[in-house]
């Protein structure tokens, strides 16, 4: 199938067919930050080009036990570090609804060339919405696991305590079966915790449903407001109780989030040297090799690592960093005393519609912005889904997102699964 | 034992508080740190856009936190593991295809010290 989207970096590759009875003949893509053996992996980045992983993921031998067909590696933002697939190094990713639009981002190509058909499933990752965005922006649903329950030896490393492995497919069914074979405690993993994934059936008459307030109250699209109040609508109708809630600190998960991760990202990228990952501008001098090659960033890559490096440094550290990580912690307390008394949290995915490619790409701040619903659930490293609940009237996708307590992706998944059997968003395809 | 380190001590980085002040000069002293090389295209663009990014998350600074907040990271480790020797290794063929310059089985950099290093 031609992909007119540029979802897929490396046309050439050949798809690998595995044996394996969980998932026998999956079609499976893979983000281009997630190491499959042999296949390059650059994190559609300068600095890696020409690298082939040595080994597979772990996601990915077990994905291969399971016997997927591994498609291909999907565009994906320049080292994680973005909102749109506008960051790549090697092209923008279209949005297959309207060719004009970015598929969001980091993990665009993935959302893409699922919403296109190009592939049943694909790996992303979710740092502060990476894989709920876009797939919010491309009408299909993506899950960003409980942190820990899925193994992230083999994803190169954006922010360590952040980042999540997640699925993205048509129909929260298809993602709930991926999940379960990638999850669970790897002792390749130090940060996995003991995971075994088992589906739940829901009683809607018991589920507790929590609207909180400030995300519902900051500046969202009506149109993307009205269809996620449709889907609290049908949640009610389902007999769960609504209310109201207040988790104060949100309203301070993304600057929190825009010094935390900077600030691990820095020092990840720090192993990016010249010396040991393929990629190399020579020099006589270390220092000079090191600057050379570090040159091959991206630009939003540089401008995090500056900022990761200014937080970090003595004299700024208490003010910003220390500061953050408190934020952080509070932001976790107060989605752990929520979910005392409630089930699940709801509220739309993304502030706005799938915007035109450059809309925001001169505008950092702007851009970070696309994040302010998702970051919450990556601070405080609950589960978080989205899920296509409509459309505008201009034909765009639009998706809504359910946060569980830790290690509740089964109710997500249930939930999820409940409403994609009454309602056909997603099950629509792009023209 | 690196020049660079009596650098830091002495910047003009390190005595002012905010970096809404951020001058160019800042932030390529930054880049330095960081072991990147920017434009002057991008020293320029960083130097209107970092000190709005970092007035943007200086908000934090409002924020009415609880007293008893751990400072590290909240990160849900495992217990402790045993220590147990794994077959899973990379072979020297493997890291070989990787290291950009190989000579006998090591991977090849310019010099650390000496009157040839730089730091």
């Amino acid at each position: 199938m031609r992909d007119q989207f540029h979802a897929f970096l490396h046309p050439e590759l050949e798809p690998i067919e595995n044996e394996g009875d969980k998932l026998t003949g999956l079609k499976v893509a893979v983000k281009e930050n997630i190491l499959v053996k042999d296949w390059p992996a650059t994190a559609a980045s300068k600095i890696l080009e020409g690298f082939i992983s040595p080994y597979d993921a772990t996601v990915i031998k077990r994905l291969k036990a399971a016997g997927v067909t591994l498609v291909g590696r999907t565009n994906m933002d320049d080292s994680a570090m973005g909102s749109s697939t506008e960051n790549s190094a090697f092209g923008v990713t279209k949005n297959p609804w309207d060719t004009n639009r970015v598929p969001g981002g980091s993990s665009g190509g993935s959302a893409a060339a699922v919403a296109a058909d190009l592939c049943e499933v694909a790996l992303g990752s979710d740092t502060g919405g990476s894989v709920r965005q876009p797939a919010a922006f491309c009408g299909i649903t993506g899950l960003k696991p409980t942190y820990g329950s899925v193994s992230r030896y083999g994803l190169i490393a954006l922010a360590s305590s952040l980042d999540v492995i997640g699925p993205l497919a048509h129909s929260a069914e298809t993602v709930e079966k991926v999940f379960a074979v990638i999850s669970g405690h790897d002792e390749f993993d130090q940060t996995t915790i003991d995971y075994h994934y088992e589906s739940e059936e829901i009683d809607f008459s018991k589920l507790k449903i929590g609207l909180p307030k400030e995300l519902w109250n900051l500046e969202i699209d009506q149109e993307i407001k009205a269809a996620t109040q449709n889907f609290v609508d049908w949640l009610k109708s389902k007999g769960a109780t609504i209310t109201d809630v207040s988790l104060p600190s949100i309203a301070y998960a993304l600057p929190a989030y825009y010094i935390i991760l900077p600030a691990e990202a820095s020092a990840n990228l720090a192993r990016f040297d010249g010396i040991r990952y393929q990629k190399s501008v020579q020099a006589s001098k270390l220092l000079d090799q090191y600057l050379a090659t570090r040159a091959l960033f991206g630009r939003e890559v540089k401008r995090r690592i500056l900022l990761g490096t200014f937080v970090l440094s003595v004299g700024h550290y208490d003010d910003y960093y220390q500061l953050a990580v408190k934020v952080r912690h509070q932001v976790a307390r107060e989605h752990q005393k929520a979910f005392e008394s409630l089930d699940l949290l709801v509220s739309p995915t993304t502030p706005t519609l799938p915007f035109e490619i450059g809309a925001k790409a001169q505008d950092p701040l702007a851009m970070y912005q696309s994040d302010l619903l998702t970051v919450a659930a990556n601070l405080a490293g609950v589960p978080a889904l989205s899920l296509p609940t409509g459309f505008s009237s201009g034909g765009l996708p639009i998706g809504s997102q359910l946060i569980a307590a830790e290690k509740k992706d089964s109710l997500l998944l249930a939930v999820a699964k409940q409403y994609q059997q009454e309602t056909d968003w997603h099950t629509r395809r792009p023209q | 034992m690196f020049s660079g380190a009596i650098e830091i001590e002495s910047h003009p980085c390190y005595t002012q508080p905010r970096m809404s002040e951020l001058t160019s000069s800042e932030i390529s002293h930054l880049a330095r740190l960081a072991r990147i090389t920017l434009s002057s295209e991008e020293e320029a663009k960083f130097a209107q856009e970092l000190p709005r990014i970092v007035e943007f998350v200086e908000q934090l600074q409002k924020v009415k936190l609880d007293d008893d907040l751990a400072t590290s990271v909240p990160t849900p480790l495992s217990a402790m593991r045993e220590d147990v020797v794994s077959s899973d290794h990379l072979t020297l063929e493997q890291l070989e295809a990787l290291a950009p310059d190989w000579q006998g089985g090591q991977v090849v950099v310019p010099a650390v010290f000496g009157e040839e290093a730089d730091a």
